[in-house]
């Protein structure tokens, strides 16, 4: 094939892999907005910032109880298998573990960067995504856990986002309920796929036809029906049949109280019902929604088990935010206009030093400036100005200087 | 109180469907369910129902456009979409077969050479075959599976089958049942969460609508 029989333009240069996308002008500036506040949300309750690398070893990732499936897998020239990290808590399970063993206890940290998951082709799922989370290292007090859903909330409502609620749950309570039940790993999946999809038929054949005694048939069904207000953990409690599944639903009625102290619990439900969640989760279990929005918009839990996989026990509790999905929902709200370009300068060539020098005090003074690099006639410069919504345009000409309003505060006037 | 969204399937269950509605107690004209619009509300405002083909109903309501919808098991077998399913309807109810014409019905399940099974329901197939360790070609059709055997582009079908009357009528017959299926209340994850008193008290009267 001959160089130029290669068009580049019809193929190639125009696609792009499945499961990205481009970020730009609004969109990014929306995102960097939205990870701003965040993030000074993180830093007002103390946490600090780290970065991981992009690709870890493929044997940190799965140590992690990431689903290989998941993950972008490459090799590096050595032979070792490397992977995009498809979330940010196994990473940081590491950074604890390894170089931050020696920092004092607790340990606030947060993120702001992007994940990887290989997507699902016919759904269009995402294969790169922007994250923000924070984990809170090295104590086990349901004060932890309320601290992490508290600034969830407070996040959120920063962000002019108000018709949320955070939907929390206990994995331990689940866990008591099929420990001493005889069932097998496939058994237990099953059921969990069952109460996953709400199917209280499929689950009531399913659970009918084990041989469970009655009383723990009547659990399991029950557990459909764990969701709503607080009144929910007492009920639990009554159902409850052994230690675990009591411990989990004290741990949690605790966090429940010291969100009442916090005045936020309008915010929260309760759902003993979730059992899906990162493997990794080992008590509350939490999820963000939004009536805005057919997704949940954060994630978090207590894991307890993680940081040990790395060599050093240390209890751990966190969450992630989904910043594209919180962008779409930010866009719905209203939001104060995010600022643009505020002016353009067009000069004569013998005034191109003063045309910098002014660009510059006005950018010191905190506006943002175009310097005009192209040669065009007024007109089309006040177009393109306008189109831009600036809100001037400086003339530096041989006659002297000319301020051309492009936006005039009372836009009536501008009508008539 | 927020409207609802619900999303009906096109075709057989829709009647079925709207008829659940009515009984339930939602005013819906007749005006409404004879015209050809797509998206209507109904109830005084209280529920936007949206009429989908059957294979995207899931989607709305995986989706969140629709908080709930109503779509046939078969669907539901066939693509995965990741919505809760709390209720089975009793109504639609029908089998998914493999069928093949009556001259080769005899053969029973072919066990030794490569078939071609022509299909609404490729993934359907395919798992159904492989649990029975059976190679088969599995073709996509969008509609009109019996056409397939009769102009010999596959020896077999899996086809979704109420009565029987159009696989008898054009000379098939059903060699095996694969599942049964009927009418299925999906809802939208995160809706069910999010306005579960709402959601919840809709699925305890459909389910009290349905018992009788």
């Amino acid at each position: 094939m001959r160089r130029e029989d290669v068009n580049m333009s019809d193929r190639a240069i125009n696609s792009m892999p499945a499961g990205v996308t481009d970020v730009l002008l609004d969109d990014a500036q929306l995102k960097s907005h939205i990870e701003v506040s965040l993030r000074e949300v993180f830093q007002g309750w103390g946490y600090a910032e780290v970065i991981t690398p992009m690709f870890e070893c493929y044997e940190v990732l799965l140590a992690g109880g990431i689903d290989p499936e998941w993950m972008y897998k490459f090799s590096d020239p050595g032979g070792g298998i490397l992977a995009l990290r498809p979330d940010l808590t196994t990473p940081i399970a590491r950074v604890v573990a390894t170089r931050l063993r020696e920092a004092p206890k607790p340990l606030r940290l947060f993120y702001v960067e992007n994940v990887f998951r290989r997507p699902e082709p016919k759904r269009g799922k995402r294969a790169e995504f922007p994250q923000a989370g924070i984990e809170l290292v090295g104590s086990t007090q349901p004060a932890a856990d309320a601290e992490v859903v508290a600034t969830a909330i407070e996040a959120l409502q920063r962000l002019g986002i108000d018709d949320f609620q955070l939907n929390l749950g206990q994995i331990g309570f689940f866990q008591g309920v099929i420990e001493d039940a005889p069932l097998s790993e496939s058994e237990i999946t099953v059921i969990k796929e069952r109460l996953d999809r709400r199917d209280r038929e499929e689950l009531t054949r399913f659970v009918e036809g084990r041989n469970l005694p009655e009383d723990k048939q009547r659990l399991i069904l029950e557990m459909l029906t764990l969701c709503g207000g607080e009144k929910v953990i007492e009920r639990a409690s009554t159902l409850a049949d052994n230690e675990t599944s009591e411990a989990a639903l004290e741990n949690l009625a605790e966090i429940y109280r010291i969100l009442g102290d916090y005045r936020l619990v309008d915010r929260v439900a309760i759902d003993l019902a979730e059992v899906r969640g990162f493997g990794y989760y080992t008590g509350l279990m939490f999820e963000g929604f939004s009536r805005s929005l057919g997704s949940s918009i954060l994630k978090g839990g207590r894991y307890d088990d993680l940081i040990a996989k790395f060599g050093y026990p240390c209890p751990a509790v966190g969450c992630a935010f989904d910043i594209d999905r919180i962008r779409t929902i930010v866009q719905k709200e209203k939001l104060p206009a995010l600022p643009g370009v505020d002016t353009l300068v067009r000069f004569s060539r013998e005034r191109r030093g003063e045309a910098y020098e002014l660009a510059k005090m006005l950018r010191a003074q905190g506006k943002r400036v175009e310097i005009e690099v192209v040669d065009r006639r007024e007109e089309e410069a006040l177009a393109y100005a306008r189109q831009k919504g600036m809100a001037e345009l400086i003339v530096l000409e041989e006659g002297g200087k000319r301020i051309v309003p492009l936006k005039t505060s009372d836009t009536k006037d501008q009508q008539r | 109180m927020d409207r609802l969204t619900v999303a009906l399937p096109k075709g057989r269950l829709l009647a079925p469907s709207i008829d659940l509605f009515k009984r339930i107690g939602a005013t819906i004209t007749d005006y409404e369910t004879k015209s050809r619009r797509l998206v209507f509300d109904a109830d005084g405002g209280r529920y936007r129902f949206m009429i989908a083909k059957p294979f995207d109903v899931p989607t709305y309501v995986e989706y969140g456009i629709a908080d709930v919808g109503i779509v046939g098991s078969d669907v539901l077998m066939e693509e995965d979409h990741d919505v809760h399913e709390p209720l089975e309807l009793r109504f639609g109810n029908c089998c998914l077969v493999l069928a093949a014409p009556r001259d080769r019905a005899g053969d029973g399940l072919p066990l030794h050479s490569v078939h071609r099974v022509a299909t609404k329901y490729p993934n359907l197939t395919k798992r159904y075959f492989a649990s029975r360790g059976i190679q088969v070609e599995t073709i996509k059709l969008y509609g009109s599976v019996e056409l397939a055997p009769i102009t010999g582009l596959a020896e077999m079908i899996v086809d979704l089958v109420q009565t029987g009357r159009t696989l008898e009528e054009n000379g098939l017959v059903p060699i095996a049942e694969i599942a049964k299926a009927s009418a299925r209340l999906i809802v939208n994850r995160a809706s069910h969460k999010i306005r579960l008193k709402e959601i919840s008290a809709l699925i305890d009267k459909l389910s009290e609508a349905i018992a009788c």
